[in-house]
């Protein structure tokens, strides 16, 4: 890595010497001269010293007529908005804020949901930092890119500018930034992406790492890595925002830096647990929900489940009794929402409709209940929640190295998250947390706080990024949760099983350009090899789908006419190919006239075809960035699908099942020995000897979703390191291999004749 | 049947006179000697067994047990041969015992010397539990695999799979194994599974199977079923390589 950048940290330091005739037209030496810092002289920060400002100070520059930032004079909406912000909590501790800002280098900043620190922040930083008089810029991660995007849509309100100009964000598959933006609101993982180009981050004079306390993998590694950073950078300021009280562990790790903590607007919530434990939580869940509604004062309820098939199972139960104590008690109306990722965005955005009236002037008041997975726990605030139900459970990613499965199980939550989740009670008006089980239970099963997700992760790209970010030694990296040494070696394993890494370690070429696509290095190395067997446009389509959600609706109401839509697309071969047929009738002409009707008719996501096609024209960009050859076979080749199922085995050679000689449609994964069953939802027509899968789901019964019939002659063709069949023990599938390894032999000596 | 030889029965089963030559008695006489050098002799002090002697060199007993202050210097050296007979009890154990006589491993105090003189070293102060406890322990190997390429790697940057640390930075190493999931298949609440003092229950036992009645035909062909199943598994035992040749070919 480092004798890579050499050479150009040369060129780049003989062309500044050649420019600097004149060290005043210098941009990165414009620190030194601070009377014309880049900022205009009428405007209202033209006085301002970097790092000695003051809260009054900044007020003066707000309440000015003309924007700072932009040289603009402000709207009447600014000043409307200034007010708001004025009251909220965080602006008490301005001053506290700037001076310990000024002081520290890592500062850990504490503040409820509520207080305004993710708007607010970044606002008073700039004010201080001036990042434009050092050509530098803020930037302020977030693990979810709605929030970054809504985020940044706010604060470019607040302060008055276009958003995209001074305040900008940039989320992976869109930037949405220009040379002048100066505030930068991004995901955490566009922040590492960036890093892995430029270790030192020197685009920035200010990160701050807001939400750290959901420990997202990306926050994790950046933590890691700013520890470093800030050894080589002195001039690179850290602030890490957390919602927790877990602060503590956060200042320990960056060796005790100050911490500031901010109240936030929060009301008491009172906490009540069941005497016994329950039989059945969903049932007491809703019961508890119409036992709220029947007996307690007016406020709406939020209620968390575990995923989509219960929330909406419970919402259609608990909509049915209400129904039924309307019409026999006399009761209020009661308006069920459920709330899961994969719910459209206009579904998601009725959650906020106010709760319904009264049937009848006087009568009992409305209600609004809620049903939400863990996304309301901490990325969405619901206004208006007064009463919160939590079974104590959740949907946890979970990854286990030995069979190299990551799954998601219904696990219990942490002490933590049962208190986040409590405090959504609070917001508006003290509140009541009901909680399914007993006190007892809560002290003795729940964990402290939530596993991080490096814990629970496959960390094979984590790993590459690491090694791009010329991190080698991954045994010290100083993360503030290391994963487990098998874990690790897993996804060391499986890089140099992809080639990307070599026997030593060693990045290798194929790593460096699989490095430069935001995908699992699986998925890049299949896009980067595709050429080779002439289907580049057909894997990047692929890829692009395999990196959206669920592209098939599958309304329960209407399951028998969703399957037979999907049949009109549906390829023998495989799910990936009829992925393929998909997408490839999404473009035609027919669909592009009328895509909204074309998609409802079709059964159809159009959001994430939409996704896929963005995804697409931006890994379409890095390819011809990376000078990687688009190519087709001609449809009316036979070889067509046959080599993009060959192309397919070039990254997921690793995720092959192969059928058991007796037992029908029982298949079992190779290498790791574990008994799957084929995903009803596959199109496979025929009984595959072996196949390879894109997901392996671990429920009641182990699946693999979305499969693609491939030969074994390809895999020991492809990857003849993995399938090395001295390694594999006595068994089926040695000898199968051992058979393909003969044909293949047979193939190879007759076409060596015939040549001859 | 050169078979013969690997043919093994217990002693008391083997015939004296087989047939043929090899099963013709051997003849012996006596030695002239009466006794042989290396059988051992009935000790008159049983302390001096080897027992002893292995556990004063080992356990370096022997300047401890005399309760001086020099114990700790001399400890780390190799202890001189055992005492066969103890001395009179040292003059020190009227006062109180200096700190160095407690043991420097589990702080205990050494065992006295009074004690010891009766039973001289039957029980070192090294044999006993609380000592044995504090010992540091030499754990077994961890199981991973020696020639997996990511031991490799980790290895060159100076992990050692046996000291049961995690990785990360020194004085912060994290977790040693992978996080354990549990499916989860029922809807049952939160600590349903545990009794009053959270401990987990055991499963219940599953209901007891029904009793299905048969008709003759069901009847014949469950005994037939059980009868080749039966045949199975000898077959299978049987064709056993390891088992044939140990009943040898005729069998």
């Amino acid at each position: 890595m480092a004798d890579r950048r050499d050479p150009e940290d040369g060129v780049r330091a003989k062309r500044q010497k050649m420019d600097a005739g004149d060290p005043k037209d210098n941009p990165y030496l414009a620190h030194m001269y601070e009377d014309t810092n880049g900022v205009d002289k009428n405007s209202s920060l033209a006085k301002f010293k970097r790092h000695q400002t003051t809260a009054a100070m900044a007020k003066k520059a707000e309440d000015g007529e003309i924007n700072p930032f932009n040289g603009r004079p402000f709207s009447s909406k600014y000043v409307s908005i200034l007010h708001t912000r004025r009251d909220l909590p965080v602006h008490q501790q301005r001053d506290e804020f700037l001076q310990l800002y000024q002081q520290s280098q890592i500062l850990v900043f504490v503040g409820e949901t509520g207080s305004g620190k993710t708007t607010q922040i970044p606002q008073f930083v700039l004010f201080d930092d001036l990042p434009q008089t050092q050509h530098k810029m803020i930037a302020c991660t977030q693990p979810r890119r709605v929030a970054a995007m809504s985020v940044a849509q706010r604060v470019a309100e607040e302060m008055d500018v276009k958003l995209g100009e001074e305040v900008g964000y940039s989320i992976r598959f869109e930037d949405m930034t220009s040379s002048k933006t100066i505030l930068k609101y991004m995901t955490d993982g566009m922040l590492l992406r960036e890093a892995m180009n430029d270790h030192d981050l020197s685009r920035y004079s200010t990160i701050m790492l807001d939400e750290a306390h959901e420990r997202t993998m990306a926050t994790d590694v950046l933590m890691g890595l700013l520890k470093q950073v800030v050894v080589r950078r002195p001039d690179l300021k850290i602030i890490i925002m957390s919602a927790t009280l877990d602060a503590q562990k956060f200042q320990r790790y960056f060796l005790d830096a100050p911490l500031l903590a901010v109240p936030g607007r929060t009301h008491p919530v009172e906490v009540f647990y069941t005497p016994e434990p329950e039989q059945d939580y969903v049932e007491a869940a809703i019961r508890t929900v119409l036992q709220i509604h029947a007996t307690e004062d007016e406020g709406d309820i939020l209620v968390f489940l575990t995923g989509e098939e219960e929330i909406e199972d419970a919402a259609r139960k608990i909509y049915m009794e209400a129904e039924e104590m309307v019409r026999e008690a006399d009761a209020g109306p009661l308006k069920v929402y459920p709330l899961y990722g994969s719910l459209p965005p206009h579904m998601q955005q009725r959650i906020f409709e106010p709760a319904p009236p009264p049937r009848r002037p006087g009568g009992r008041p409305g209600r609004k209940v809620i049903i939400s997975t863990n996304i309301a726990e901490t990325s969405l605030t619901i206004d208006g929640i007064v009463y919160v139900v939590d079974p104590g459970f959740s949907k946890q990613k979970i990854y286990n190295p030995r069979i190299r499965v990551e799954s998601l199980l219904v696990s219990p939550i942490s002490k933590a998250s049962a208190q986040q989740r409590a405090g959504r009670a609070g917001r508006t008006r003290p509140g009541k947390c009901f909680r399914l089980y007993t006190e007892e239970a809560y002290k003795k099963e729940l964990i402290e706080s939530t596993y991080p997700e490096v814990l629970r992760s496959n960390l094979s790209s984590t790993v590459l990024e690491l090694k791009k970010l010329g991190i080698d030694d991954l045994v010290h990296f100083d993360l503030m949760d290391p994963p487990a040494p098998e874990t690790l070696m897993r996804a060391l394993e499986e890089l140099n099983y992809l080639a990307c890494l070599d026997d030593d370690g060693n990045l290798t070429q194929l790593g460096r350009l699989a490095s430069e696509f935001p995908l699992d290095p699986a998925l890049a190395v299949m896009l980067i090899s595709s050429p080779e067997f002439y289907c580049s446009n057909e894997i990047l389509s692929i890829t692009a789908l395999l990196s959206v959600p669920q592209v098939f609706v599958r309304p329960a109401s209407q399951r028998k006419r969703a399957d037979e839509m999907k049949n009109l697309f549906s390829h023998q071969d495989g799910d990936q190919l009829t992925l393929l047929n998909v997408y490839h009738a999404f473009k035609s002409p027919e669909a592009q006239a009328n895509l909204k009707q074309w998609c409802h008719d079709h059964f159809l996501n159009l959001r994430s075809l939409q996704s896929a096609d963005n995804v697409r024209k931006q890994l379409l960009r890095i390819m011809e960035r990376e000078e990687i050859e688009m190519i087709s076979t001609p449809f009316d080749d036979k070889k067509y699908y046959e080599n993009i199922r060959r192309a397919l085995c070039a990254g997921f050679f690793m995720q092959i099942a192969k059928k058991d000689a007796q037992g029908k449609s029982v298949y079992t994964t190779i290498k790791d020995n574990q008994s799957v069953l084929l995903h009803p939802s596959t199109v496979l027509a025929h009984d595959a000897e072996w196949v390879l899968y894109n997901e392996f789901v671990l429920t009641t019964k182990n699946y693999i979703r979305t499969v693609t019939a491939v030969k074994p002659e390809w895999l020991l063709d492809i990857a003849p390191t993995y399938y090395d069949i001295s390694t594999f023990p006595k068994g089926d599938i040695r000898s199968a291999l051992m058979r393909a390894a003969e044909r293949l032999a047979r193939k190879e000596k007759m076409r060596a004749e015939k040549r001859r | 049947m050169s078979d013969d030889e690997d043919y093994f029965l217990p002693l008391e089963d083997q015939r004296v006179f087989g047939a043929g030559i090899r099963r013709k008695r051997v003849p012996f006489v006596r030695s002239t000697e009466h006794e042989l050098r290396t059988t051992a002799r009935p000790s008159s002090t049983p302390s001096t067994s080897i027992a002893n002697t292995y556990l004063s060199i080992v356990l370096k007993t022997d300047a401890k047990r005399d309760g001086s202050s020099t114990s700790t210097s001399t400890s780390r050296e190799r202890s001189p041969p055992p005492r066969t007979t103890q001395s009179a009890p040292p003059t020190s154990e009227a006062i109180p015992p200096p700190p160095s006589n407690n043991c420097e491993i589990c702080n205990l105090p050494l065992s006295e010397p009074g004690i010891d003189s009766d039973t001289p070293a039957t029980r070192p102060h090294e044999a006993s539990l609380a000592h044995q406890v504090c010992l540091n322990h030499s754990h077994p190997p961890s199981h991973l695999d020696r020639a997996r390429t990511g031991l490799r790697y980790l290895s060159t940057y100076g992990w050692d799979p046996d000291s049961r640390l995690g990785l990360g930075a020194p004085g912060r190493e994290g977790i040693r194994e992978p996080l354990k999931g549990r499916i989860k298949n029922d809807k049952a609440g939160l600590g349903s599974g545990l009794d009053k003092d959270g401990d987990r229950l055991p499963a219940p036992p599953p209901p007891p199977k029904k009793v299905q009645k048969l008709n003759a035909k069901q009847a014949r062909k469950g005994a037939d079923e059980a009868r080749k199943r039966g045949d199975k598994l000898r077959n299978m035992f049987f064709q056993n390589d390891e088992v044939l040749k140990y009943l040898g070919e005729d069998a």
